[in-house]
C-alpha cells in the first residue's frame, strides 16, 4: 500500500479532509437511494411534505402492493430477467473469446480488426437507433425478443476490456502453455481465464447493470409487457394515472434494483486480485 | 533425445539497427548440454526462444534432428522450456502443471499418473504434489517448472536462467542436481545464464554470446586456457583475468616489465605491442626457481574469502606505455600468507599461463 503523501504519517488535518472528502461522496451517492427507499414505503401525502420527513411514519406495503396491481409487474420481471441473461451470457462469450482472439492468435488484419472494434466505441447508440430500427421492422421483429436483443449484442467494450487485461497477464505463462500444446480453447479456458476472473467479474457486473437498464431500445421496439422489460414497465406505473403517482414508481425502482444488488453482492467478493500470485517470480 | 542445429540463425527486431542474433552457427550433439553465456542483452534468451519456437527466425534455419524446424509452432517442436520466472500456471496444483502437457498430448490418465509419480519422485516433489504455486518456496517452484519439462521427456530441454532467482546457496546445490539430472536423463539440453560460473561447471560445452554474435564456442576448459579474445578472457573466470595493454614487443617478447617478459608466438611477428593477460591465480609469492618472470607489487587492498585471498595490487616498474585496466591488478594468494595494506610483494609470474592478445583484442597462439 502506497499513499501519495511523504512517509511519517499525514497530517491530522490531512487526514480529516480525506475522510470528509469520503463522506460527502458517500452522501451524494446515498441520499438518493435512500430518499427512493423511504418514499417507497411512505403514505402517499407524506412523500410530498415539507419540510421532509426522513423516516416514513407510518411505514407502508401499500406502494409496492400497487406495483403489483397496477402494472404485470412479473411479466415485465420475467423479460427482464431473459433481456439481461440472453445478452450477458452473449456478450460475455462474445468478448472473451473476440478478445482472445486479438490478444493471443496471430492472423493477418488483426490490428485492423482491433481498430474497427475501438472505433464502434467511439459511435454512440442514439446515431444507430433509427436504421436499426428500420432494420428490426423490416425483418419482422417489432415486439419480439429477437428484435430487442440481437442489435444489443454487440460487444465493442468488453472486447477492449478483455483484450487489454488478457496483454497484461505474464507472457512466459502463454508461452509455457503454447510450448505444453495446448489448443486455443484450452489454454483459453484452463491458463487465460484462471488468472481473469476479477476482471471478467467486472465485466459482467457491467454487462448485467447495463443491460438490465436498458430502456430507449425496448420502448421503441417493445409494445406491451409480452417482451417489454422492466424499465419500460415502470414508466408505464409513471402515467397510468395521468399525473405522476410517486409511491409506487419508486416502490417499482426498488424491486428493480434488487435483483442487480443482490447479484452485485454475490460476485463482488470474487473479483479479488493476486490470482497470478506464484505463477512467476520466485 | 535430439541432436540440435544452428544455421546462421539470426534474429532482427524491426526498431532496432542490429540484429539480436545475428548468423548464429551451432551444433549440439545429442545428449550434450550446451551453455549460452554472456551479459545482458547480448542475446542469449532470443537465441534460445529461436529454438524453442516462441521467437520466430529473420534469416537462416534450427534443425532439431535434421529436420528443419524454422517454421513449425512451438508445441510441433517437442522441446521443453524452462523459464526463468517458472511460469507456473497459478490455478494448477503441481501436480496438474506438471500433467498439464501430457494431457494436452492426449497421453492416458494412468500413464500420467505414472509419469508425473516419476518425476516427482526424481525431484523430491511427492509432498507438494497437491500444492499451488502460490503456497511454494522458490526452490520449489523452480523444481515444478523442471518437473513440468522432465515428465515431457522432450527431444531438447531449453533453460533460461532457471537459477536466478534463487538465492545463492540454493543456486549452487540447484546447479549441481540440473547438470547430475541431465546426465540422468541423457536429453540435449541448452541453458542459459549470465552468471560464467554456471557455464563453467555445468556445460559440456560453453557459447560465448556478445551484442548477438558468437565470440567462442569450446569446453570450458579451452574458454579459460585458450579464449580466443579479450572479451571472452574476461569474460571467463573470478576475478577476471588482468589485461595489460600497450605491451611492447621487443626481439620476440612482450616486455611487460625488465623482469617479466613473455615470448610472442609466431603469429605476433612483426606487431609493436600486444595486451597481455594475467590470471589472478598465475602468480606465487616470493622466490622459487629461475625462468619465471617477475613482478614488484604494492598491495592496496586485501579480500579475504576465507578459502583464499584476493591481493589487490599496483605494480611498479612497468616498461614504457604500459597500462593495465582498471586500476589495480588482482593476485590470488594462499590464505596463510600475511598480507598488509601497503607491503610490497615478490611475485612470480607464471610466464607460460600467460595469454597475448594483438590491438584488436584477438588471442595470439
Ligand atoms: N521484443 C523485442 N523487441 C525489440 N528488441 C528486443 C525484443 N526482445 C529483445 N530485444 C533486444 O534483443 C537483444 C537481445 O535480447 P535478449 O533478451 O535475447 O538478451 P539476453 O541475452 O537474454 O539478456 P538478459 O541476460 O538480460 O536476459 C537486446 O538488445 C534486446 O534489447
Ligand atoms: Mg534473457
Amino acid at each position: 500500500m502506497s499513499a501519495p503523501t511523504p512517509a511519517g504519517g499525514t497530517g491530522l488535518r490531512g487526514r480529516v479532509g480525506g475522510y470528509a472528502g469520503l463522506l460527502l461522496v458517500v452522501l451524494l451517492v446515498a441520499i438518493p437511494l435512500y430518499w427512493i427507499l423511504i418514499s417507497s414505503l411512505k403514505e402517499r401525502p407524506d412523500i410530498y411534505t415539507v419540510p421532509v420527513s426522513w423516516f416514513p411514519d407510518p411505514v407502508t406495503g401499500a406502494n409496492y402492493s400497487t406495483v403489483g396491481t397496477g402494472v404485470a409487474f412479473t411479466d415485465y420481471l420475467r423479460n427482464s430477467v431473459v433481456i439481461t441473461a440472453t445478452l450477458t451470457v452473449v456478450q460475455v462469450a462474445l468478448g472473451v473469446l473476440s478478445a482472445f482472439a486479438l490478444a493471443f492468435l496471430r492472423f493477418p488484419g488483426r490490428t485492423a480488426v482491433l481498430l474497427f472494434v475501438i472505433g464502434s466505441l467511439m459511435v454512440p447508440n442514439q446515431i444507430t437507433v433509427i436504421s436499426n430500427y428500420a432494420l428490426v421492422a423490416q425483418l419482422g421483429w417489432r415486439n419480439t425478443f429477437a428484435g430487442i436483443i440481437v442489435p444489443l449484442a454487440g460487444v465493442a467494450f468488453g472486447t477492449f476490456l478483455m483484450r487489454n487485461h488478457f496483454l497484461s497477464l505474464p507472457r512466459e505463462i502463454i508461452e509455457a502453455a503454447e510450448m505444453d500444446a495446448a489448443g486455443p480453447l484450452r489454454m483459453l479456458w484452463r491458463v487465460v481465464l484462471p488468472m481473469s476472473w476479477p476482471t471478467l467479474i467486472a465485466f459482467t457486473l457491467i454487462t448485467i447493470v447495463n443491460e438490465w437498464n436498458q430502456y430507449l431500445w425496448p420502448l421503441l421496439i417493445a409494445d406491451d409487457a409480452s417482451v417489454a422489460p422492466l424499465p419500460v414497465g415502470l414508466a408505464q406505473l409513471q402515467d397510468t394515472q395521468g399525473l405522476t403517482n410517486w409511491g409506487p414508481v419508486l416502490a417499482g425502482t426498488v424491486l428493480t434494483m434488487l435483483p442487480i444488488l443482490v447479484i452485485f453482492l454475490a460476485l463482488q467478493r470474487h473479483m479479488i486480485k493476486g490470482l497470478t500470485a506464484g505463477a512467476v517470480k520466485g | 533425445m535430439a541432436a540440435v542445429t544452428f544455421e546462421a540463425a539470426t534474429r532482427s527486431f524491426p526498431q532496432s539497427d542490429r540484429p539480436a542474433v545475428d548468423s548464429l552457427d551451432l551444433e549440439i550433439g545429442d545428449g550434450e548440454f550446451v551453455v549460452v553465456v554472456g551479459p545482458s542483452g547480448c542475446g542469449k534468451s532470443t537465441s534460445l526462444r529461436m529454438l524453442a519456437g516462441l521467437e520466430p527466425v529473420s534469416s537462416g534455419r534450427v534443425l532439431i534432428d535434421g529436420v528443419d524446424v524454422t517454421g513449425r509452432r512451438a508445441r510441433d517442436r517437442d522441446v521443453a522450456m524452462v523459464f526463468q520466472s517458472y511460469a507456473l500456471y497459478p490455478s494448477m496444483t503441481a501436480g496438474e502443471n506438471m500433467a498439464f502437457a501430457l494431457r494436452n498430448l492426449g497421453v492416458g490418465a494412468a500413464e500420467i499418473r505414472a509419469r508425473v509419480a516419476e518425476a516427482a519422485r526424481i525431484l523430491q516433489l511427492e509432498d507438494l504434489l497437491d500444492r499451488k504455486p502460490a503456497r511454494m518456496s522458490g526452490g520449489q517452484r523452480q523444481r515444478v517448472a523442471m518437473g513440468r519439462a522432465i515428465v515431457r521427456d522432450p527431444k531438447v530441454f531449453c533453460m533460461d536462467e532457471p537459477l536466478s532467482n534463487l538465492d545463492a546457496k540454493l543456486r549452487v546445490s540447484t546447479r549441481a542436481e540440473i547438470a547430475a539430472l541431465q546426465k540422468r536423463l541423457g536429453t540435449t539440453t541448452v541453458y542459459v545464464t549470465h552468471d560464467q560460473t554456471e557455464a563453467m561447471t555445468m556445460g559440456d560445452r560453453v557459447v560465448v554470446l556478445r551484442d548477438g554474435r558468437v565470440q567462442q564456442i569450446g569446453t570450458p576448459t579451452e574458454l579459460y586456457e585458450r579464449p580466443v579474445n579479450t572479451f571472452v578472457a574476461g569474460f571467463i573466470g573470478s576475478p577476471s583475468i588482468n589485461l595489460v595493454d600497450g605491451v611492447p614487443v621487443r626481439e620476440g617478447r612482450a616486455v611487460v616489465a625488465g623482469s617479466l617478459q613473455v615470448p610472442v608466438p609466431p603469429s605476433g611477428a612483426g606487431l609493436g605491442s600486444v595486451t597481455v593477460g594475467l590470471r589472478p591465480e598465475g602468480v606465487d609469492v616470493g622466490d622459487g626457481p629461475t625462468g619465471d618472470g617477475r613482478l614488484v607489487a604494492r598491495v592496496l587492498r586485501v579480500e579475504r574469502t576465507g578459502a583464499e585471498i584476493f591481493a589487490l595490487v599496483q605494480p611498479v616498474g612497468l616498461s614504457d606505455g604500459v597500462k593495465y585496466r582498471g586500476d589495480h591488478l588482482v593476485v590470488r594468494l594462499d590464505k596463510r600468507l600475511a598480507v598488509e595494506e601497503g607491503a610490497e610483494l615478490s611475485l612470480r609470474v607464471h610466464v607460460d599461463e600467460a595469454l597475448l592478445f594483438d590491438g584488436d583484442g584477438d588471442a595470439l597462439r
